[in-house]
């Protein structure tokens, strides 16, 4: 029998080595939890709702991975919930998205490229809301964030080639972790336009770092588990936080070494300490 | 019999596979969404072994330079590093004829015993004394402890030291933060090929460990050796003792194992290589005897220190290590076998023996350590610069040779030894084959990586040498990094390095033959690079790069005016020039096509001849697919094209040849993963060069390679 103050982790039985992340996350959970904590592997065509319904309702369930957050949001809104390692918000749960927080963008990209003035975003129909409240935020650093709205892909691609004439050092163009209709055709052009006239591309996707784009902000996965488990011990105690679903502080920074040279940004050692990993030059 | 069944078991794992990829490709349609976009945020799974923090990025030297990773080591089925270090362009393993032992020959660069190329176990050199090679009982290195292999191509004595001449690998053993779980395996296969490891991984608080242990045991090959040298005697003296036609005696019995462990700032690692039962291949003198075995014991240990924050924008490394190696001979190495008169001539051509009984006996045996201690110092506080300063200390000694024959001279007696005779100890006296001795280095080097502009970053380095035996010597390099444009960065590279003389080369004496020379200088080498690496989408990268070399003062036996002895000589100089082109097709997050190409020519300036063994073309191609389902499949083929013949050697040319390496693995989940290996797949009758002798090859038809072996493999986690 569970106690009340047990914390159940249900997540993804997936393979190496991206079960690291998954191990991460569920360590950083139960030390911020900081009580029992019951793991729950769940393979790729197990279902949690049955599981979960069984559950104490007084016991937080902590639900990783888009699946199943998905299928517990919907089957189980009765439970004590909590969502992490996920890409997009769901309803009724409270949780953590894959998206760093407005922000740590403004902060780093401060940090990293104190010449920026102008950040430019492509968002599709549904995405401009929470961007455009964000305008302000992002004023007190000193940074006009600019957002473009496209329909589609299509549409987003002539956006990006109009906006790719008119860039210099002073902007930035922003990859939203959705994913701003960029595809690798696309962002072949912008990085080599990125290079050529020397405006910053950063991103949420490490993986457009290896590609060229001068950084990108990721998940820490152990720090992000903490605060999981710190928001699960908070809703036990039903002190639960305002906003249901928050975004990510808890990010790892990573830097392209060519692109930074390119740039002129200098990596000093007091950037280098907010830096987290340095893709090397090849 | 053997081989069709082989057959018939690839045929039922292809049909499974088939069936598999067909199954996976219907469940993947199906797949709901996914737990979480791991290759859209991390990309290849590499990738997300460094985001997560489990390995570090690796940042290439300013070098021509490949970077080999445990993961692809793994996909590879690979047993041995040989196998891996054989898909670097512009290297290619040849094969000795005592032991089978591996040379790396890079870019025409070939000599008997292959000492013109560093192996370092995590930046420490490995190299023996002896013959400047990693030992005479060498016996392989298998890959489950190690994390990654860097090589260089060129020269690399400017940071490396002695050695770093032809071309650098380092093998980078597996830290703790690597492995998360315990593991083991075991591997089993044709020619009785049994291996087996196990390895841990943890930590408490500060500290942190990581061990291994592997054991490998085979019979090598079947390969018959037509002819040898004892099949000449045969003919010249009228005896019939000749084990040829016989197998090459490719026995192995192999422990390795590797430690290391983190505290603070602390790193200790230790390992050791333990060779027993060890066939000899087709011998040292080039004469089949299936019951020679030797062994060799092989440790190291070191311990690093590393403080970060020295003083503002400085770090320091301080290290110190010790190698121990040993050279030993299980029971009598029958060097000619019984019956045989050996080769000892008179001047009128007839034997000077009547037949040895037990056959001729020589059991050389040589034990040396290697100590080390070195520091080196990072600061960046000079804008735009990064420099490197550095020094230490080396001391490497033959401490100790025992040889017991029954052939030479009796150092009690002053005579003869005669056939029939007991053994006698030689050890310690005139007469034994190499003195006991010692030599010491000291060294300091400097570094600058300076980022002159935006684009353009200049590395100059420079390392003086002194040694004890032979003197100092100076060896600089240059390279220009220029980040060209988004998709090409261009390379030019200078350098410059020297080979220490063995102590084979400095110190032998009493050999019939030859003849050590203690007033040898270094082998040097100077080269021109120039590389290219494109980069024109996502899906390809294609490196070139373009080379010229100067090798000279090559150590060399000289035939003395006495007509009958010949003494090491700095007498050789070899030039060569070529390319090496490299692709990298990414087809799709699953499929990996990856080729590379090398052409060389070199040539032996004294004779104006083409340069020997190397291959002047090299054509590497290999396929690695991740199927539905954990499903893996890797090919490789590596063909090995116009190999030459040394100026005199009267016979044909070395045949070209294709080899085709097949795995194929299967993760059941995160406890087991299982695989297949087929190395050799169509059973090629491949082989390396064997050497010209006089009046005529010992070998006459060359060295031949491992025939089809299959493999099966277990792996477990827990």
């Amino acid at each position: 029998m569970l106690t009340a103050s047990e914390l159940v982790v249900i997540y993804p039985e997936v393979r190496e080595p991206f079960a690291q992340v998954f191990e991460d996350i569920v360590k950083g959970a139960r030390d911020g939890y900081k009580q029992r904590a019951q793991l729950v592997a769940l393979s790729e065509n197990q279902s949690p709702v049955a599981f979960v319904s069984v559950l104490d309702r007084q016991s937080p369930v902590l639900v990783l991975g888009n699946r199943l957050a998905r299928e517990v949001s919907t089957y189980n809104p009765d439970h004590k919930v909590i969502v992490g390692a996920v890409n997009v918000e769901f309803d009724n749960v409270f949780g953590i998205t894959l998206s760093p927080s407005f922000e740590i963008v403004s902060s780093k990209l401060r940090l990293l490229v104190p010449g920026v003035k102008n950040i430019h975003v492509i968002v599709g129909p549904n995405e401009g809301g929470p961007l455009t409240s964000a305008v302000d935020l992002f004023l007190q650093q000193n940074l006009k964030l600019i957002v473009h709205p496209a329909e589609d892909i299509r549409a987003a691609a002539a956006v990006y080639r109009a906006l790719i004439q008119k860039l210099d050092e002073k902007d930035a163009v922003w990859i939203l972790p959705s994913g701003s209709f960029i595809g690798n055709a696309m962002l072949s052009i912008l990085l080599q336009a990125s290079w050529d006239k020397h405006f910053v591309v950063f991103s949420s996707n490490p993986v457009h770092v290896k590609r060229g784009a001068l950084f990108s902000l990721y998940p820490n996965n152990y720090k992000m588990g903490l605060s999981l488990g710190r928001l699960a011990r908070d809703i036990a105690a039903d002190k639960a936080p305002d906003r249901k679903m928050q975004p990510l502080d808890d990010v790892f920074v990573t830097i392209n070494e060519r692109a930074s040279k390119h740039l002129g940004v200098h990596l000093t050692d007091d950037v280098l300490r907010q830096v987290d990993l340095v893709l090397p030059a090849r | 019999m053997t081989k069709l069944y082989g057959v018939s078991i690839v045929l039922r794992w292809v049909s499974a596979l088939l069936l598999s990829l067909i199954t996976g490709l219907i469940s993947a349609q199906e797949k709901p969404d996914s737990d979480v976009d791991f290759a859209g945020l991390y990309g290849d799974e590499d990738y997300v072994s460094i985001a997560t923090g489990s390995v570090q990025p690796i940042a290439k030297a300013p070098a021509v330079a490949s970077v080999i990773t445990a993961r692809q080591i793994k996909a590879m089925g690979a047993r041995d590093i040989d196998q891996v270090l054989e898909s670097v362009p512009g290297l290619h393993i040849g094969r000795d004829v005592i032991g089978h032992n591996s040379q790396y020959l890079f870019r025409g660069v070939s000599s008997d015993f292959n000492p013109q190329v560093l192996m370092l176990i995590n930046g420490i050199p490995i190299t023996n004394l002896f013959q400047g090679d990693r030992n005479v009982v060498w016996g392989g290195m298998p890959v489950e402890a190690i994390s990654r292999i860097e090589v260089i191509r060129g020269p690399g004595s400017a940071l490396y030291g002695a050695d770093a001449f032809a071309g650098v690998i380092n093998i980078v053993t597996k830290t703790p933060d690597e492995q998360r779980t315990q593991s083991a395996g075991v591997r089993v296969g044709n020619f009785n090929t049994r291996d087996a490891w196990v390895s841990t991984a943890g930590a408490h608080g500060d500290l942190s460990y990581f061990a291994a242990v592997e054991m490998g045991k085979t019979d090598g090959s079947d390969a018959l050796i037509d002819s040898d040298a004892q099949t000449l005697l045969d003919l010249l003296t009228g005896t019939n003792v000749s084990y040829a036609p016989g197998p090459l005696d490719l026995e192995r019995d192999n422990v390795d194992f590797r430690v290391q462990a983190n505290y603070r700032n602390l790193t200790l690692r230790a390992g050791g290589q333990i060779r027993n039962n060890w066939g000899a291949g087709a011998g040292a003198a080039q004469v089949l005897y299936p019951q020679n075995r030797f062994s060799s014991q092989r440790f190291n240990i070191d311990l690093t220190y590393t403080e970060e924050a020295l003083f503002e924008k400085t770090s320091m490394e301080i290290q110190a290590s010790y190698f121990d190696t040993s050279q030993e001979v299980e029971g009598d190495f029958i060097l000619y076998p019984p019956g045989s008169t050996g080769p000892f001539f008179g001047p009128t051509g007839a034997p000077i023996f009547s037949a040895f009984p037990d056959g001729v006996i020589g059991n050389p045996e040589i034990f040396e350590n290697h100590s080390r201690v070195g520091v080196r110092f990072d600061h960046s506080g000079i804008e735009k610069h990064l420099l490197t300063v550095g020094g230490g200390y080396y001391k490497g000694e033959i401490d100790k040779i025992t040889e017991h024959k029954n052939f030479g001279i009796n150092p009690d007696t002053g005579l003869p030894i005669l056939p029939g005779d007991p053994l006698v100890d030689v050890s310690d006296t005139p007469f034994v084959f190499l003195t006991e001795d010692s030599r010491d280095n000291r060294y300091l080097f400097f570094q600058d990586v300076w980022l002159f502009a935006n684009d353009w970053e200049l590395t100059t380095g420079v390392r003086y040498d002194k040694y004890s035996d032979f003197g100092a010597t100076t060896n600089p390099r240059l390279a220009l990094v220029w980040s060209t444009s988004y998709n090409l960065t261009t390379k030019f590279l200078y350098g410059e390095a020297f080979r220490a003389p063995s102590f084979a080369q400095t110190r032998a004496i009493n050999n019939p033959l030859i003849q050590g020379n203690l007033d040898l200088k270094p082998e040097e080498i100077q080269s021109y690079e120039l590389a290219f690496d494109y980069r024109p989408n996502y899906a390809w990268t294609l490196i070139s790069n373009f080379f010229y070399y100067d090798w000279s003062d090559i150590i060399q036996f000289v035939p003395d005016a006495n007509g009958s002895t010949r003494t090491a000589q700095n007498a050789g100089e070899q030039t060569g020039f070529g390319a090496e082109f490299e692709a990298v097709w990414q087809v799709s997050d699953d499929l990996t096509v990856t080729g590379n190409f090398a052409i060389q020519k070199s040539t032996d300036e004294r004779v104006d001849a083409p340069a020997e063994k190397s291959p002047e073309k090299q054509l590497y191609l290999s396929v690695d697919w991740s199927l539905p389902r954990d499903w893996r499949v890797n090919l490789r083929a590596n063909r090995v094209m116009d190999r030459n013949r040394i100026s005199g050697d009267l016979r044909a040319p070395v045949g070209d040849y294709t080899l085709l390496d097949i795995s194929l693995r299967k993760v059941l989940n995160n406890s087991f993963e299982l695989a297949l290996i087929v190395t050799n797949a169509f059973d090629q009758d491949a082989r390396e060069p064997s050497p010209n002798s006089d009046p005529v090859p010992f070998i006459p038809n060359d060295l031949p390679l491992q025939g089809q072996a299959i493999l099966g493999e277990i792996r477990y986690s827990f």
